[in-house]
């Protein structure tokens, strides 16, 4: 996965509820043992988060989704120790 | 073979690793259950908590999901982390989780496989790094492999205890258990906090003599990486973790450790 970036919310916003559908999220999962699908177990429901870093909207994605995405070289926060 | 045979040649060949932790955890999660564990394709949706208390930890997000089904230890799975952004989160309150941060004792036993890795992973979260002065219970590798841990109240100077560096190191590309006994009472300040890797008791001992926090953690507890936060996931793989929210006794750490150490071929 690689961080691209965004200029607005919005333009995020956009891009991923695109991508979710193309998806066709909420996937429910399968237990793992069994091969049933599990509907009281945690579905997906979105592809990634986000940061809004410098005014600008960063995520990580898979290559496979980052057509025409631009890379970014900003980073998400990381706390103090 | 029977159970009883099992358990007579298991006595007769010395090997007496105990078949199950001992019993009183606030929360379980055994890699090799895969019962308990739901999946889409490979990324982990939900692992299901095995001590009774419903504690599960749940993904809804894709890219941060783990895998499970990828990889084994002793011929278990394991589930395996990225090292960039996933985690898995209780779906319980942070009131839940209170214990690991405020004057409760603690024990937390975790069996996990580190890749080799130049910077820091974090295996547990409970705050809001935003934010100082909060509750936290950190279990951090440290970019040149040593461990540290972090209890209590979280601020610009440190925790109420901690331990900044470990004399033992995380092995690369190694199995290995490592156990956090969290005592914030204890008379002896340096005592508040001990850590073994696998059967050894590190040297290293608390530092710190601050007061213990009394609220709700921010968050509930996260497992192989940071809620909020990126690039601090664990570069590596979780075998099983068990939490107690009591202080064992010796002999009981001993216990688990054996069977963790048994069970993982570790």
């Amino acid at each position: 996965m690689n961080l691209y970036e965004w200029e607005t919310l919005a333009d995020f916003n956009n891009w991923h509820d695109n991508l979710c559908t193309l998806l066709n999220y909420p996937l429910y999962p399968v237990n793992q043992l069994t091969g049933e699908t599990d509907f009281n177990s945690q579905p997906t429901t979105t592809y990634t988060s986000y940061w809004e870093i410098e005014n600008k909207i960063i995520a990580f994605v898979e290559q496979k989704y980052a057509d025409g995405l631009t890379l970014t070289n900003l980073q998400p926060p990381k706390p103090e120790r | 073979m029977s159970p009883i045979l099992g358990i007579i040649a298991s006595a007769i060949s010395g090997n007496l690793a105990p078949s199950s932790p001992v019993a009183g955890y606030k929360a379980w999660y055994d890699a090799s259950d895969t019962g308990t564990i739901t999946v889409s394709g490979s990324n982990v949706t939900q692992w299901n908590d095995k001590s009774g208390n419903a504690l599960n930890l749940v993904q809804a997000t894709s890219s941060k999901q783990p895998l499970s089904g990828t990889r084994t230890q002793n011929g278990k799975n394991m589930i395996d982390y990225d090292g960039t952004d996933d985690v898995l989160t209780s779906n319980a309150a942070s009131s839940a989780w209170k214990f690991l941060t405020d004057a409760t004792g603690s024990t937390f036993f975790m069996a996990i496989y580190a890749d080799t890795d130049a910077t820091g992973w974090q295996i547990t979260d409970v705050s809001n790094g935003s934010v100082a002065n909060q509750p936290s219970y950190t279990i951090y590798k440290n970019p040149n492999d040593t461990g540290f841990f972090g209890k209590g109240t979280n601020n610009p100077s440190g925790y109420s205890w901690f331990i900044s560096n470990t004399t033992q190191t995380f092995t690369d590309n190694a199995a290995q258990y490592w156990t956090v006994v969290s005592d914030p009472t204890n008379g002896t300040a340096a005592n508040r906090l001990k850590i073994y890797k696998n059967t050894t008791l590190d040297s290293s001992t608390n530092a710190q003599t601050g007061t213990s926090s009394t609220s709700n953690p921010a968050l509930p507890l996260s497992l192989g990486g940071l809620q909020n936060y990126s690039g601090d996931s664990l570069d590596g793989a979780i075998c099983e973790i068990i939490i107690y929210d009591s202080i064992l006794s010796a002999t009981d750490v001993t216990n688990n450790q054996a069977y963790l150490a048994n069970k993982w071929g570790i």
